[in-house]
Parts: C-alpha cells; structure tokens; sequence
C-alpha cells in the first residue's frame, strides 16, 4: 500500500496525480544533468577522440578477451580495465552472449559490484564460447567459435560492435562513455577526461527537497550510448508507467531507474516506479531481434530515441561498474532464453496461487475474514488466497498478529484450510523500534540494521513510526532474516501461510523521496559497513524478496515458496510474484495495466499482475467488471483495495455490487479455474523454459508492423489472444488478429476470423481468441479452490484441423518436479489423428517422467472446434468401441465435435482416430 | 497415485434414491431414459449420474459435480437422521465432506467422510429443545407485557380525550393575551420613531457608517454621553464602565469566516463599525420592533472566533464564526439592553476580543411590551407543554399498534463483556463499547425487521462517526451476543430480546436450508 502521508499533512488536497515536484528529474541530479552537457559537448564536437583502446593490451584466453582503454586527453589519468567474456545459451547451445565489463583500475573506494550469483549467475556455472582474437590495424576483431556472433573493437575512438546473425548494436559509436574515477575533494581537473570536466557543480554534495546528500566520496557515475542498428524500437526497462514502445513514447526526459513508493502514479511517464530491470530487447524491421542487459543496482537513466532506421539509446548510472550484456536473438524468445541463461530461470510457483486471490487493507479481524470465505462459499465463487494486510499485526510488527483482531488466528487458519484455502500475511522491511520486539532486538544484536553515513543505527519514519531497516545486502542478516519463518518462531505459522513483501523500495516516509539517504552505509558481503546505498538502492528490494523466499525454504524446503513483492530488480523473477503497486480505480489504469504487465514479461517476469480494480478510489460498477474480466487472463489475479478510511474505498468483494455483477463475477472466475491447467502449463513453459506468458501483439511475428501499433491486447503464450476492454460505455472495439485463423474462446460456434475486426463487445466478458491449430486443457467444474480440482479430469479442445499444444502436470506444490515427477505431453492432429506423446523435456528439469502425482490424469472429455466435416466414427487406438460422440454445426458449416469419457490419460501415449 | 474414474459402484451401496436428488424429484429418475429438465435430449438410463455432463442443464447430473461449471444446480443431502438440505453441486466429490452423511462424496470412498448425521441430528435436537424452550419464554413474555400495554393503552387513550378538552380556553386566553402584548408593541414602536426623529433632527453626524474601530484599537472609549455608571462583567473580570447613548438597534451585521472578522451595529438611523476583516458575509440578525438585545457572547482564543445575540424574547442569533467555546457574556441587568460594543480590541484588521458593551436602560413602554411579552410567553409554555403530552400519548399509543410494540413494553438494557471490551446496548436510548458511545437511538432499519441503528456516536480517530446496526433475536433474556466492526467505526451487533420472540419463530428451521444458508445450520 502505498504512502498516505501527504494526505494526511495537506488536508484536503486530494490532487489525482503524483506530486512530481517530489521525484528527482535528470536535471535535478547532478550525475545526469552533467552527463547531458557532456554528450552535448561530444556531439559538438565530432572529432573528438576521449577513450582509445591500446591495442598492446589485449591479451585473450578461452573465452575471455581483456585489454586497457586509456584517455586519450590525458594518459597519466589512470585507464580503464575492458573484458569481454563469451557465452553460450543454456537453451540451445547457440552464440550470442556477450559480457562486457569495464571499471577503472585501483580506484580510491571499491566500486561496487553485486555478488556473483544474486542477480547474475556465477560465471562457472555458464557454457563458455571460446573466442579467437585478431588485429586488423585499428581494429580488433573477435569471434565466437560456435557461430556467427563476433565482436569488432575500434581503437580509437573506442567503439565496440556486437554482431550476430543479422543483428548489429554498438556500444559507444556517438561516443558518450563516461567513466567518473573516484578523486579527493578539491582535486583538479585534467582536460576532458569524463563529464566532471564539463560540468564539476554539486560533485560532492547535493540537495533536494529539503535532503542534503553528503556524497563523501564524490563523482561515481557511468554512462555509454547503445545503437540498435536497423531497430524499429525497443522493448522492456520494466517498470515505468508508460507504453510498450520505448521510443514510440517519445520521452525527452530518461527512463528513470531509482525504486520509489509514489503514491497516486501518473500514467504516461518516464518517472521511475517501484522496481528496475534494466534490459531491452530490439526488434528490427526485418524481424531480428537482439537485447541489451546493464544490471546496475545505483539510480538509472535510459534515453531511447528512434534515428532514422536505428533506435539509439544511452544508459547511464551513479556509481558501480559498467558490467553490460549483449544478447543475440535471431527472435525475442531467444534474448529472452539468453537473459534466463545470464540470470537464471524462474521458480514454478505452487499450482494454488494461480487461483483468485482476495485481499484488502485491511480484513478487519478473524471473523470478518472468515465471513469473507463463508461469503464465497455462499455465493460458489471460487478463490484460493485470503491477504492480511498489515493492520493484522500487533502496531504494525512484523511475524506478530494483532492481540485482540487475530489472537484467534488459528481459527481463521484452520477454517481455510478446511476449504483447502491459503492465507498471505504482509511482511514489510522496515522494523518497528522497539526494545521489546523480538525481530527488532535480534537484528540490532547482529547489528544488521541499515547505517547512517556517520555508521549509527539509522532510522526512518514508516508504518509502526520510528523504524530500522535491515541491510538485506548482506547475506548474514537475509539468513537470520530466514529463520523467523520458522515453525516454532512465527506464531501460527503453517506451511499454506505465504508471505506478501511491500514498501521495500525501501518506502521511508521522511526520507529524500520517500526514501533512504544514499549516503547511508550497508555491508553487504564486505567486513565493514562500506557500501553506500546509493551503489545498492535498487536491489534493496530484491534482497528482501530474496530473503523471504529461503525464509520459506528454510521452513519446508520442498514447499515452494510463494512471495508477491512491490519492488524489484533484474533477477526478482527467480523468487516469485510482482505487482504493479499502488494503481487507481480508473479507467486509464486498466488500460496501462496490459503494456506494463507485457513490458515486465518481456523482462523475464511473468508472474505479474495488477490490483484488480485499482486500488486507490471506488470503481464504477462496469470498471468493476471489466477489469475482473480482464483480470482473470493477467499470470497474477488479486482483488485489492485502499484502507476504508482515510482515502475510503469502500468493500468491493465479488457479491458486492448486486446480483448481476455477482453472477458476471461467478462466471468469470469460474472460466479462470477452467483455465487452470492451461494456465500451469504456460507457468511450467515459462519458468522451465523461459517463454514469456504474457506477450505482445508481434511477439509471434515480429515482422507483422501492423501489429506493434496495438497496446490494449495481449497474447498468452502465443495461442489465446486478450483484448482489454478499456473504455467506459464502449460497446464496439478494434480487434487486430495477426496471421492466421482466430476462433472465439467464448462462442466455438462463431466461425473463425482474422485481422483487423470491428466487434460487438458482450457485457459479460472481452474479448479472447484462440489460434486456429492451438490445443487448451482445462477442468470444467467449478469447485471453491484449486486444490479441490485435484481430482477432476481433464477436457482437451482442439482448435481447427491442424493443430499442437502441450500439456504440464505434477503434484501441484512441492519440488518433486525437479526429479522429473512431472507429466508433459505433447498433443498433435493432423485432421485424422490425435497423437498424444508423452515425456516431452523442458529446459530446466529435461524429460518428463510421470508419477509421485495427487492429480487427476483422465481425460472425461475432446472436443475438436472447426472440423470441416463431423465424423463418422472415432476409436481410440486399435479398440473396436466405438465412442460416444455429439456433434454440433458451426454458422460457417463446419463442426463442433464433442467426444464422451475417450478413455485415454495424461502422460500416457494415445492416439485418438477420426475416421469421416 | 494416479486417480481413476470410478465406475459407477454407488448401487452397491443400496441406496434407494438416485444420488442429489430431493424425493420431490424421484419419479423423473425412474425408467429406461431420462430426459433432461429442459428437454435438450434424451439419454439412456446409465447416463444419469455417469459423472459426464451430458445435458446442458446439467439435470443429468444431480449427483456428481461434472455440470458444475455449467449449471448452478443444487445437490440433495438426504441427511438420514439429522436435517436434509441442499448443496452446490460444485462441492460434490470435493474430497471435502459437505453432507453429513458424507452423501456428497459417494465418488470418492478415500475422502473417508463418516456419517455423522446422527450424532449432529441428536446434537442438534438438544440445541433446538434448549432454543424452542427459550424462545417459549420469551413468546410469553412479549404476550405478557403486550397484554398489559393494552390496558395502558386505554389509559393513555383517555388521558388524551382529558388534554384535548383543556386545550380550548388554554387557546381562548392566548388570543386575549396576544392582543394584549400587540398593543403594547404598537406602543413601542410609536415611541422609536419618535425617538428616531429626534435622532435625525440632532443629526450628530450619524448618517454615514463611522469606523471607530481605529480609536478603540488605540484604547480610547467612544463619545456617548455618560449618565451612570454600571459594571460588566466578563468571564470572571469585571470592568466599570460609563458610557450608555439611546440608539435604537434594528439589525447586526456580522461578517466571519473561522473567524469573526468585522460587525456593524444597525441603528434606526447609522450604524457602527466594529473590526475591518474581510470575512463571508452572513445572514444578517434582525430585531423586531420591541425587541432589544440582552446578551453578547463568545469564545476568543487568541482571535475572536465565535460570537453569539440573545434578545429579549429568548430568541439566539445563529453563532457567527468558527467553533470556539463559549467564554465571555455580557448581559444586560434588569431593566437594562445592550445597543452596541464601546471597546473592542484587534490585531491587523482582525478582532482579538470585545472588552466593553453599550448599555442603555429600557422605556416605560419598552417594559410594559417585556411584561406582556412574558406573560405569553408562559401561557405559550404551558399550552406547548399539554401539546407536547398529547403528542407523546398519541405516539405511544401508535407505538403500541405498531411492530416493534413489544420493545417498549420490554425495554431494557442488554450488557455484555466480549473479549476485552464491556457492551452495552439500549434500545431507544444509547450504545456503548467501555467508555466509548457508539452510537445514539436512530430508530428502526426499514431493510431488515427486529433490526435497530444507532448513529452518531463518538468519532474514530480517522474522522469516521461511528454507528451500530443491532439484530435482535428472540431470547428470554437481553444478551449481547455479537460485535463486529466490518469497516472501520461501523459495528453490527446481535442481541437477544424477548420482543423478538413472534410466535412464528418456533415453525421455522422445518424446511430445507439451500447452499446460501450453510451458517444457519444450527
């Protein structure tokens, strides 16, 4: 929930937007408002030439290629180090992953560098690409021995070109590589070295809004430009409140990087939001693809801008070192797979959490949340997850409950789980301060608390008042951290109690924007408190989701864990689920809902979502039902809403908006639930395969330029296409249907259609399409959660007379999938034949080997959608039993076919003939 | 484990009914074939219950849950032994036991359900005697005391006849001392505009609005001629005073925000100026001829915030300005009006505080007008008080006819202690949690019967007024059985009375409780 301070102080003042003033612009810091001058000077001045590669100080093994990069202006200015290290995708063995790293050497303070491992995997555990090195006077040229990808350096001025099969992005070809060295106050300057020596105002202190930033150690940022040669546009830099197309947005100002808890977000926006995954993917007019990846913890700024056929960008950061990825495609599928290759693959969730989830701020007490389940029960809507928010702690102290709203918490506990139901309790970062709270007490024995520049325990204003905040960053405070998860430490803990991670931008209500100075000191993995938080703001998050996730795993570790984060960074996607913070009831929310959850899921996070329907302000009754219709295709589907005072929102739980919306709702989740098992095994492709769930319109055919003009709709893997419905009143939209044949999932006897259509859109649902040549399975009964479905068999739609789908099961909830103890079948019809192929191999966990499963296998039911002719008989194999079959014309003759109780199970090889 | 489908094996457990199904329903599953509810199709005899949806309104299948995403069909619980009620079929072979004869799980022996419905039934038969044994009493009850409000019922009735044949000559004597008071008046009013004409013949300069506002801020009293002196008093400071002029006040003119900012005096002829702030204009405070101000007052904290007329007929000014506390009063003595303010202090334009009031004695025609004045006020008072009697009779004889007759009849507190709070709850009168009121009688909800609201209660913190909904229930006694606060300072509390106890409360929980009613299952 986000920050209601401001509210409080101002009155009355209920402005509908951010207050902007209130976040830093790149003009307002003063690393990005010198760094600006700079790349003006350096377009002024073309024949400047400020960093040369010496090409005497390359040397090269294996896959690893290093050399200097001296100043050109002044070589007494110690160089610079340049490694380039090559890898090979995990997926498919190919070339294509290029790591360039460059810091200085023996700089004054460590420049900071996240460990090995947390967001980027060890080096160790990559397939390297060994290189071979040749100088061609003037340039050095590097090439992969297992393909086509190389790499050329140009000396002088240094420019470095990553190429692979036809894809071209160049690192500092407009020369803006800016390297600041640490330096001693009252240094001097030795002629154009980096930006310092254009603009040297506020090096070693600034101030903004009333926050006085001491910057001890002076200037740190750094900066380079990046080409994307032949680049329609550019894709990703989650999370930004803003439109897919990165350089169709047409920002002058830069995509901000720095985690913030803004309250009331405005939409349309550069502005930088709760979380930071610094990566682009390409896509070039031809339909190449290619990404860029800069996993750099301190406060970002992209600029992306299309020129001419290119899309050129420049990155820029305050401190750290530049440790940046090139990522080949020939697709977005595969820079996708490489970046998993770079940072790891996805955790599978547990089956239950793609359920409905029903949350508020706040379920009052025990029975007012058993009332919400009771009234769930009473109205047959299913859901699977119950959200403490955190009015149900004692004075907002974590791992406790309220002493007299919950002192029966094991009531409420045990009332879901006799519903076979969940709960989420909020565990926020900050630490109330109090000499009687055990968490509190225990992290500041360890002295694990976040330091003030002067090294005392510093403290912030948040939630419980006066509050401390753990350094996260440092791997002995996330592992004491883990063990108040345990069994005999949280009080009523039990294995379905999952955990909901807010505010850890970190959200401090009187810090410099809402947040925690930078000049105050973590450890990290260091002996002594010398990381300053500005080298780590962005990551502060992701540890604290990180840690939260192995207190689970230390609680049960073959429970999978489930932990919802507000912020995050590259990386948040091996831990668990995002959501997109604090948005509003409003009808501009629900549309930038879909280019945000898409842009995080071209991000490598796909367990995402948005609060449905916006948290902050009353909906309108139609906004409510549209976007739960829209909000049963997002990967996360939460009902949530604001605190009932202050800014009120008042109780929107499915039934309350009278009987036909509590009818729409009933149907509409139920559709969620019969979706279930397509859902699981989009969640299986992507965490053990690295496919996106949600995608965008051209991510199948990134040569159809029609199709990047579309924002409101979403594809699911490919096969099922969503269109938001995202105005008030609309009663006909636009749909775009890219190649191919669309059948409407909602009305299979609709003849199929494609491109461009003008709909009639139904109150009751949007707009959804299923390709022609697509298989789902699904469960057709409505049960009250998902782990009562466990037993229900299965119904396969087949869609047109081509077609292919696949098919992921297993426990649903522990990590038995790892051994294999999963099923994954590959479903293929040729017009005759239904050809199921069990033990298909996904990526992470290989071939599937069935068993250890408590679910259901059978198939009751086939139903084949747009055959051209119904037919005459249908076997199973070589039995002679005929079976049942019922069969239905379409308004375009052809049949809908419907096969009874086939017989045939999941993980099982089976063919099924259709003879006409 | 790999589940299989069971075949269909539920004959051998000799049941009579076909799974689901209410007995009403029997003779549509009996046959060769069956024919779905809405007549879509019909289908051999083996595909009712076959665990396959085959009819689109799922009437196939009353028994397992393989419509369930598809109708919103119900499911029969025969309960043998203990009470027969209906569930969603979505809760059938679950593996969670719903029925208490486990009937809803007939699919899956594994879910191990017992048939419990015996022991609930027996449990459940206790429950209910203990309940009807109460609910008896307080039946009786509520006859009783509705029986003796009958008999005060025709008390009341002819206590009402007596009030209204004592009313005439109370109004015959009121038109008299009406005219009286009108000739007294007219009397008054003469003698003003004389008054006022002499004020225009000596002129003194009174035409035109004077600010004296500056003199006072300098501490300086105005020029009224002295005749006597006279001390006023304010708060617990008295100030001697000596000035007093003859100006006849027709009107106040006050203008205030938070604040009382500037007020203008209205004579017969000119007026006086007191402040300079530049506030919202409000309603201006007319006196009517004969009528003279007796009392100034307010609260001032560190600026005049509130200020407040009271006139000689006992009529109040609205309150000018913002909410402070009444500290300050100035009052006329016997005999004596107030006509305006002789020393006020400010600051930047501001008024900080009145220190000193314009007095000025009354006419001999000004005191007659008061005397006949208050000689009907009291003969108004007292007719307004047999009114009042007649009225409050006649509501409660309406009362009596009404639904909720019995409440009054019973009326007493209930008081509780639940969890760490004491509740008390009376109707018609207040609600409390400890210390703290949640609310104030409102009256009766119009959207539920045997329901009570309470509003106005102390405000939360957040700035939210707290309120009480109250469901009464038929009890001998007045317990509170149940608070809740669903949203913040709203609370709903349940409580038992034995005015809830309509005779028909015995003949229900005899029907079939449908899936919505799972939490009235007693």
């Amino acid at each position: 929930m986000a920050l209601r301070v401001q509210v409080l102080l101002a009155g009355w003042v209920l402005a509908w937007a951010v207050d902007k003033s209130k976040f830093r612009t790149c003009e307002q810091g003063s690393f990005c408002r010198r760094f600006r001058k700079y790349t003006d000077k350096v377009q002024q001045e073309p024949g400047l030439v400020v960093h040369k590669l010496e090409p005497s100080s390359v040397t090269h093994a294996g896959n690893k290629v290093q050399a200097q990069l001296l100043f050109a202006n002044n070589l007494r200015v110690k160089p610079l180090l340049l490694r380039l290290s090559f890898f090979l995708s995990d997926v498919d063995g190919s070339c294509g992953i290029v790591r360039a790293f460059i810091t200085e050497q023996e700089p004054m303070h460590p420049r900071f560098q996240l460990t090995e491992g947390d967001v980027v995997r060890p080096e160790k555990e990559l397939k390297p690409d060994t290189v071979t090195v040749r100088d061609t006077g003037g340039v050095t040229e590097v090439d992969s021995t297992s393909g086509t990808c190389k790499v050329q350096i140009r000396h002088a001025p240094f420019e470095l070109e990553f190429m692979a099969g036809g894809q071209v992005l160049r690192l500092n070809s407009r020369h803006f590589l800016n390297f600041e060295r640490y330096r001693a106050k009252g240094s001097s300057r030795e002629g154009l070295v980096d930006a310092t020596d254009v603009d040297d105002g506020n090096l070693f202190e600034e101030s903004f809004g009333g926050h006085t930033d001491s910057k001890p150690r002076g200037p740190a940022a750094v900066g380079v430009d990046v080409t994307f040669e032949g680049a329609r546009d550019v894709f990703g830099l989650a999370e930004h409140a803003a439109g897919l197309g990165l350089g169709e947005n047409r920002f002058s100002e830069p995509y901000r990087f720095f985690n913030l808890d803004v309250f009331e977000y405005a939409l349309d926006v550069p502005m930088a939001l709760y979380g930071a995954v610094p990566l682009v993917t390409a896509v070039q007019s031809d339909g190449l693809a290619s990404g860029f990846f800069f996993p750099n913890p301190s406060e970002g700024f992209v600029h992306v801008e299309a020129q001419g056929k290119d899309t050129r960008s420049w990155w820029l950061f305050e401190s750290g070192v530049m440790d940046m990825f090139f990522l080949a495609g020939p697709g977005p599928q595969e820079v996708l797979q490489r970046y998993h290759t770079v940072t790891g693959f996805p955790r599978l969730p547990p089956l239950a959490v793609l359920g409905k989830h029903q949350s508020r701020w706040n379920y009052v007490d025990v029975e007012d949340s058993i009332s919400i389940n009771r009234k769930f029960d009473q109205h047959d809507i299913p859901y699977d997850v119950l959200w403490l928010d955190i009015e149900h702690t004692d004075s907002k102290k974590y791992f406790t409950w309220h002493p007299s709203h919950f002192r029966e918490a094991d009531k409420l506990l045990d009332t879901l789980e006799a519903s076979k139901r969940k709960l989420v309790t909020i565990i926020d970062p900050h630490i109330k301060k109090d000499s009687g709270y055990d968490v509190y007490k225990k992290m500041q024995s360890h002295d694990f608390f976040t330091k003030t520049k002067d090294k005392q325990l510093y403290d912030g204003w948040c939630w419980p008042g006066t509050s401390s905040y753990p350094d996260f960053c440092n791997p002995e405070a996330r592992k004491l951290w883990t063990t108040f998860f345990k069994m005999d430490y949280y009080p009523h803990n039990r294995l379905d109690l999952y955990t909901w991670n807010d505010m850890n931008e970190p959200s401090v209500f009187n810090g410099p924007e809402v947040t925690m100075p930078r000049d105050n000191l973590h450890r990290c993995s260091e002996s002594d408190y010398k990381v300053e938080h500005r080298d780590v703001h962005n990551v502060y998050g992701f540890y604290h989701h990180m840690a939260t996730v192995e207190g689970q795993l230390v609680r049960a570790p073959n429970v999978r864990p489930f932990v919802l984060t507000r912020s995050f960074f590259a990386g948040s996607h091996k831990h668990g689920a995002i959501w997109t913070g604090d948005n509003m009831a409003k009808w501009e929310h629900l549309a930038i809902s879909v280019p945000m959850l898409v842009s995080l899921c071209l991000c490598g996070a796909s367990f995402v979502g948005a609060d449905v329907p916006g948290f902050f302000y009353d909906p309108e009754p139609e906004l409510f039902q549209r976007w739960h219709q829209l909000g049963i295709w997002y990967p996360f589907y939460r009902g949530h809403a604001h605190l009932d005072v202050w800014l009120r929102t008042k109780r929107r739980e499915p039934w309350m908006l009278g009987e036909a919306i509590t009818q729409n709702m009933r149907e509409q989740v139920t559709v969620r639930y019969q979706m279930l098992p397509t859902w699981y095994t989009l969640f299986a492709q992507w965490a053990l395969d690295g496919k996106p769930i949600m995608q965008p319109l051209w991510y199948q055919d990134t040569a159809d330029a029609e199709a990047f003009r579309y924002q409101n709709t979403h594809f699911l893997l490919g096969d099922i296409l969503v269109r938001a419905v995202t105005k008030a009143g609309e009663r006909t939209v636009d749909v775009y249907l890219p190649k191919g044949a669309w059948f409407d999932f909602w009305d299979p006897q609709a003849p199929p259609a494609g491109k461009l259509q003008k709909l009639k859109v139904s109150p009751s649902n949007v707009p959804v399409f299923v390709r022609s040549g697509a298989i789902l399975f699904k469960k057709m009964r409505r049960r009250r959660s998902s782990p009562t479905m466990a037993a229900d068999p299965y119904t396969v739609v087949v869609y047109g007379d081509r077609a292919r789908g696949f098919v992921y099961l297993d426990d649903g909830h522990s990590h038995e999938f790892k051994q294999g103890r999963f099923i994954y079948d590959k479903l293929t019809f040729d017009g005759q034949e239904l050809v199921a192929e069990p033990g298909q191999s996904l990526h992470a966990v290989g071939a599937a080997t069935g068993g250890l499963m408590s679910q259901s296998a059978v198939i009751e039911r086939i139903i084949f959608v747009g055959l051209k002719s119904a037919p005459r008989s249908t076997r199973l194999g070589d039995s002679p039993t005929e079976l049942e079959v019922t069969t239905s014309p379409t308004r375009n003759n052809a049949w809908v076919v419907s096969i009874k109780k086939p017989q045939c199970l999941l993980g099982t090889a089976w063919k099924l003939r259709l003879d006409f | 484990m790999l589940w299989w489908p069971l075949h269909v094996t539920w004959l051998s457990r000799a049941l009579a009914l076909t799974p689901g199904i209410s007995p009403a329903e029997e003779t549509r599953y009996k046959g060769t074939h069956f024919v779905c509810v809405e007549g879509s199709a019909t289908l051999p005899a083996s595909a009712v219950n076959d665990d396959f949806c085959d009819c689109e309104d799922g009437s196939d299948e009353p028994g397992t849950a393989a419509c369930a995403g598809a109708t919103d069909r119900w499911f029969y619980c025969p309960n043998s032994g203990g009470t027969a009620r209906y569930i969603y079929i979505s809760r059938v072979g679950d593996g969670i036991c719903d029925c208490c004869d486990g009937s809803d799980e007939w699919l899956r022996p594994d879910s191990g359900c017992r048939d419990v419905c015996k022991e609930q039934g027996r449990a459940r038969k206790v429950r209910l005697e203990q309940r009807r044994a109460e609910m008896q009493k307080g039946i009786l009850m509520r006859e009783a005391a509705l029986e003796s409000m009958r008999a005060e019922v025709e008390e009341w009735r002819k206590t009402v006849a007596e009030l209204d044949a004592n009313a005439a000559p109370l109004s015959k004597e009121m038109l008299e001392l009406e005219e009286v008071q009108r000739q007294k008046r007219a009397a008054v009013i003469k003698e003003a505009e004389q008054l006022g004409r002499e004020a225009d013949l000596v002129g003194q300069g009174a035409e035109k609005k004077v600010s004296e506002y500056a003199k006072w801020m300098e501490g300086g009293g105005s020029g009224n001629t002295a005749e006597q002196a006279e001390q006023v008093c304010s708060g617990s400071v008295c100030i001697q005073r000596t000035a007093v002029s003859r100006k006849e006040l027709r009107q106040i003119k006050v203008t205030s925000g938070a604040l009382v900012d500037f007020m203008e005096f209205v004579y017969a002829t000119g007026s006086l100026v007191v402040g300079e702030g530049k506030g919202d204009q409000q309603e201006p405070f007319n006196l009517e001829p004969g009528e003279v101000l007796l009392e100034l007052r307010g609260g001032q904290g560190g600026l005049l915030d509130r200020v407040q007329f009271v006139t000689s007929r006992g009529r109040e000014s609205k309150a000018y300005g913002g909410a402070g506390g009444q500290n300050f009063s100035f009052k006329a003595s016997e005999g004596k009006m107030i006509v305006g303010v002789t020393r006020a202090v400010g600051l930047a334009g501001k008024l900080t505080g009145i220190q000193e009031c314009l007095f000025r004695p009354l006419t001999d025609a000004e005191k007659a007008f008061d005397e006949a004045s208050s000689i009907l006020e009291d003969a108004r008072r007292q007719l307004a008080a047999k009114h009042k009697e007649t009225a409050e009779l006649r509501e409660k004889i309406e009362a009596a006819a009404g639904a909720h007759a019995a409440y009054r009849a019973l009326n007493k507190c209930g008081e509780t202690q639940i969890g760490e709070y004491s509740y008390k709850i009376c109707p018609f009168g207040e609600a409390t949690q400890g210390h703290v009121r949640l609310g104030k009688w409102k009256g009766w909800a119009s959207d539920a019967s045997h329901t009570a609201l309470f509003e106005g209660g102390e405000r939360c913190f957040s700035g939210i007024v707290r309120t009480l909904r109250v469901q009464f229930e038929c009890g001998e006694g007045y317990v509170i059985e149940s608070v809740r606060e669903p949203s913040q300072c709203v609370y709903e509390a349940t409580m038992t009375h034995p005015a809830a106890c309509d005779a028909q409360v015995l003949t229900q929980g005899d029907r079939v409780l449908t899936p919505h009613e799972a939490h009235l299952e007693l």
